[in-house]
Parts: C-alpha cells; sequence; structure tokens
C-alpha cells in the first residue's frame, strides 16, 4: 500500500470514467457519485475502485448513497413582493 | 455455514465434546458468562445437561453496550433450554477509559463484567468461572482476554480447540437455535477506536441495524460510525443486490430514520475486526477483491 492520497484517487477513479468526488476519513475513502452515476453497482467496476484505493493508501472503500435524482421543478416561481 | 460436513470431522467434533464434558465434571460447578451468543449457549447447554442445573449459573452481564434483541435471544435460549440465568447490570460506560474508546477497550468492559461475576461466584459457591471464548478468537486482537486471565475465568472451548464451525454444528444437533445466529459483538465495536462510546451513538448504531434488519437484509450486517455517516458493512453476498437502486434507497431511508445524516455501503463487504484494520490495530488480510464471489454463509467469523 502506497502513501495515501485522496486526491489521486479521486483522479483515478474519474479516469475509470466514474462520475464522482472522493472523500477521506483516514484509512476510509467515500465515494460521492455523482447523482445518476450507478456503475459501482457493477462487480468488475467495484473491483477496480478497490484495486486503486488499496493503491492509494485506502483500507476501506464505500459508496455514499445519494438522494435520488428529482426531477426538475417547473414550477413559475412567485414574483417578491 | 461452514460447518463440520465429512464424519472425520464430526467425529472428532463428538471427540471434543466429551473431552468438554469431562472438564466440566472435573470443576463440579460453574457460572458462565453467558450473552446468548453461539458459543456462550452452546457451552451453557452442555454444562446443564453435564452437571445438572443446580450446578449452573448462567450471568447475563446486561451492558447499553449491546443491542436489546440479544438479551431477548439470551433469555429465550435459556428458557427454552432449562439453562438457570441471572441478569447483572454492568456500566462501564461510566468508566470513562472505557468510553474514550481506546484499542483496549474491551479490557475495561471485562473487567466490569468480571468484576461483578466473580464475587457472585464466590457467593454461591460455584467453582469455576467459565466463557465462551473459542479456539478461533485465540488469533484475534482481543484484550478483553486479559481481563479474564486477571479474574481467573476460563475458556474451556478455546482450551480443547473448539473451532467456530464445530460449535455451529454441535448447536445445531443439539437443536440450539443459535446455530446459525451471525456473530454479534458488542455495538462499540461499530466505533472507531479514538472516537468516543456514548450512550446515544449506541443507541443510534442500534435502531439504524434493526431497521436494516426488518428490510430483510440477512447474514452478518454492522452499521460502523463515521460522525454523521454510517458506513454499512454487509455479508459480501448481499452486497450487489443492496447496492441496485430501489434498494439502495430502503437502505438510505433506514440509516437516516435511525439519526445517521449521510449513508454509505462499504463495497468490501463484511470483514470481521474491520475497525481494527482501519485503526490500524492489525494489519490488512493481502486481497483487495470485492467478496461477491463468497455466499455469505462463510463468513461465520468472531467480532
Amino acid at each position: 500500500m502506497s502513501v495515501r492520497s485522496r486526491e489521486t484517487l479521486e483522479r483515478a477513479l474519474q479516469d475509470m470514467g466514474l462520475h464522482c468526488r472522493v472523500e477521506a476519513y483516514d484509512a476510509l475513502a467515500v465515494v460521492v457519485p455523482e447523482v445518476g452515476e450507478r456503475r459501482l453497482e457493477l462487480h468488475d467496476i467495484r473491483r477496480r475502485a478497490i484495486e486503486l484505493a488499496r493503491t492509494y493508501g485506502f483500507s476501506h472503500l464505500a459508496v455514499e448513497l445519494r438522494e435520488p435524482e428529482q426531477p426538475p421543478d417547473t414550477r413559475a416561481t412567485l414574483p417578491r413582493g | 455455514m461452514s460447518h463440520v460436513s465429512n464424519g472425520e470431522s464430526s467425529s472428532e467434533a463428538g471427540d471434543r465434546e466429551r473431552r468438554l464434558a469431562e472438564w466440566l465434571q472435573e470443576r463440579g460447578t460453574v457460572l458462565v458468562g453467558f450473552s446468548g451468543g453461539v458459543d456462550s449457549a452452546y457451552l451453557a447447554c452442555v454444562a446443564v445437561d453435564v452437571l445438572g442445573a443446580e450446578n449452573v449459573l448462567a450471568v447475563i452481564g446486561t451492558s447499553a453496550s449491546y443491542p436489546e434483541a440479544q438479551w431477548s435471544t439470551a433469555r429465550a435460549v435459556a428458557r427454552e433450554f432449562g439453562v438457570p440465568v441471572l441478569e447483572v447490570a454492568t456500566t462501564e460506560l461510566s468508566d470513562p477509559r472505557y468510553a474514550a474508546n481506546p484499542t483496549n477497550r474491551c479490557y475495561f468492559c471485562k473487567s466490569e463484567l468480571w468484576s461483578r461475576l466473580a464475587p457472585l461466584a464466590a457467593e454461591r459457591g460455584l467453582a469455576c468461572i467459565i466463557d465462551g471464548t473459542n479456539a478461533d478468537d485465540l488469533g484475534d486482537y482481543r484484550p478483553g482476554a486479559q481481563a479474564a486471565r486477571e479474574w481467573g475465568v476460563r475458556s474451556p472451548l478455546a482450551e480443547l480447540g473448539f473451532s467456530k464451525a464445530e460449535i455451529r454444528a454441535l448447536s445445531r444437533s443439539r437443536g440450539l437455535p443459535t446455530w446459525r445466529q451471525p456473530s454479534a459483538p458488542c455495538l462499540s465495536s461499530r466505533i472507531p477506536y479514538g472516537t468516543s462510546v456514548t450512550p446515544e451513538r449506541l443507541r443510534r448504531i442500534e435502531r439504524a441495524e434493526a431497521a436494516l434488519r426488518s428490510l430483510g437484509i440477512a447474514g452478518d450486517l454492522r452499521v460502523r460510525f463515521h460522525g454523521n455517516l454510517g458506513r454499512v458493512e454487509l455479508s459480501p453476498g448481499e452486497l450487489s443486490a443492496w447496492l441496485a437502486p430501489v434498494a439502495a434507497s430502503r437502505v438510505r431511508a433506514a440509516v437516516l430514520a435511525a439519526g445517521f445524516e449521510r449513508v454509505a455501503i462499504d463495497l468490501r463487504g463484511f470483514r470481521s475486526g474491520s475497525l481494527n484494520v482501519l485503526g490500524g490495530v492489525v494489519a490488512e488480510a493481502p486481497t483487495g477483491q470485492p467478496n461477491d464471489d463468497v455466499p455469505s454463509n462463510h463468513q461465520v467469523t468472531a467480532a
């Protein structure tokens, strides 16, 4: 396991095509996917992500469960007084 | 479930149980530290069989660091199998050395437990205090074992070489409902070392795990505490199913309702002693693979 680097892990995951950012809590890296990013549901993608996390110094890798995408609010805004 | 599956292994387990009976007979009377878990339930039931209920007392040290469901199981097993049981409240949470959550936290918890049980054994004239530590446990980082030694507590399952798998198999053959019960270490084990253990945090973890169980999550399950983030570890075989959008949304809602503000699922799934690795107490096993290919019932490890 090499020197821990959140930034490098984040870049490596983005290079894999994952739309996400990474937060670090000691040796835990939390992937915060952009809304709609679902590729970590795939076994092979998870395996590669875990390998990268280990490479960049993280013993643990988790994915944050985001609030489901909401449809855009198309209601007209009320003019202010 | 990895349990004794062939004739030779089954015979070995049977021999071991006979040696356990002899070991208990040599003591004559015992006080069993009883949590209702796989190991102590098996040990208490064998002790009652061998020594008779009048020579056995199983004591539950009720602590805020265990979920209420654990005590319900312990009481139910004791009732069903005729194990005399007594409940004693322990107060390790009010010990600042415990609440500070150092890497040897378990030492302070077990010291509190055995310091209450030892006088009880003496008062009742029970010759020996025993616990359900098994041979597999000896390889783990377990500072609580030092407290057991200091109080003269014996661990016959470990001393006689019982593996967890053997205990599960022998429990099954006795009809004990605990034979396939997942390991259930205390809730404090969900909080990283150095992060203080408080009743509110323990209850939050308890609520989150209970809510996830109510969704139908089977096998090993932990909600690890990282401040406002709850990190869910599931049995590897369950991981793919619960990452799918609808299921993940239910997981998220359950953990948020318990009081966390953010929810994450660990991509490697449940790992025994996960926070020992995270805290740098033990080295990580040399694998980086997600565990989806491993059936969840192979995960029968403690802690």
